[in-house]
């Protein structure tokens, strides 16, 4: 993997995720990242970002915009995901019971629970006015 | 552009849909409504063949699991086959490949099913 970092944002729409998907494929070949690696950075990204898409919506102050920040160092593809919208910790949404039977399964909660379980780290903070969400994959 | 092919077909009682490309938040409404179409039509033994899916997210798994628990309620069966290494991830991740029938290649798959229509006939 070779070192290098983007940067760039993105506007409240769902449609949003279709160029962040090419982005993350984009970056990670011009980095050398490994395929599996990128296929589960961008999905995170895809459902993270979806996320903010659809809460962003339902409470003032309504997010504007989404920045994203990629990063290679080392043997980690490192990545922030900022929106100014109103405090939302996806973290904090309920676990799927993975064990329940079919009938029962709920399927809400499905895209935070492959982020979290996809990435090595994931964290969130509230830093002023902005939601951060910082993500690690380890690459081996 | 993301592209979401949708191809279907028949094997005796089974409807095969081949699903290729991406499955994401824009086109998963028209997987469901596509799906849902072909269980108001009347099939019952439901299978995937997923060769060519390159790409499936949260909104997509979501059409997956409505369709199964449907086919489930109505004495049928949801079946999936052909997934490629990272889409079987995300399967295991959620825990699908305990709620769903997953077969290796289409043929086994076909077998399955004809086996699980003879005992039920």
């Amino acid at each position: 993997m070779r070192p290098g970092s983007l940067s760039t944002k993105f506007d409240i729409n769902l449609y949003e995720t279709e160029r962040l998907n090419q982005m993350v494929r984009q970056f990670g070949e011009w980095h050398g990242v490994p395929l599996d690696a990128v296929f589960v950075v961008s999905l995170s990204l895809d459902e993270l970002v979806t996320n903010i898409v659809v809460h962003a919506g339902k409470k003032d102050p309504r997010a504007q915009e989404i920045v994203l920040r990629l990063k290679t160092v080392n043997k980690e593809v490192q990545v922030e995901l900022e929106d100014d919208g109103c405090a939302f910790n996806p973290l904090e949404l309920p676990e799927p019971d993975l064990n329940a039977a079919l009938q029962d399964r709920d399927p809400g909660g499905l895209g935070i629970h492959l982020a979290r379980t996809l990435m090595d780290c994931i964290h969130y903070s509230r830093v002023g006015r902005r939601n951060l969400l910082t993500l690690t994959k380890r690459v081996a | 552009m993301s592209q979401m092919t949708f191809q279907e077909e028949t094997s005796g009682a089974i409807t095969i849909v081949v699903l290729g490309g991406q499955v994401d938040s824009i086109n998963a409404t028209e997987l469901e409504t596509r799906v849902m179409t072909l269980l108001d039509g009347g099939a019952r033994h439901l299978l995937l063949d997923c060769g060519t899916l390159d790409y499936i997210n949260s909104a997509g798994l979501r059409v997956f699991l409505l369709a199964a628990k449907r086919l489930e309620q109505e004495g049928g069966v949801l079946a999936f086959c052909e997934l490629a290494p990272n889409v079987r991830l995300i399967f295991e991740t959620i825990g699908f490949d305990r709620i769903l029938s997953l077969y290796g290649t289409r043929s086994e798959a076909i077998f399955a099913l004809n086996n699980l229509q003879a005992k039920a006939a």
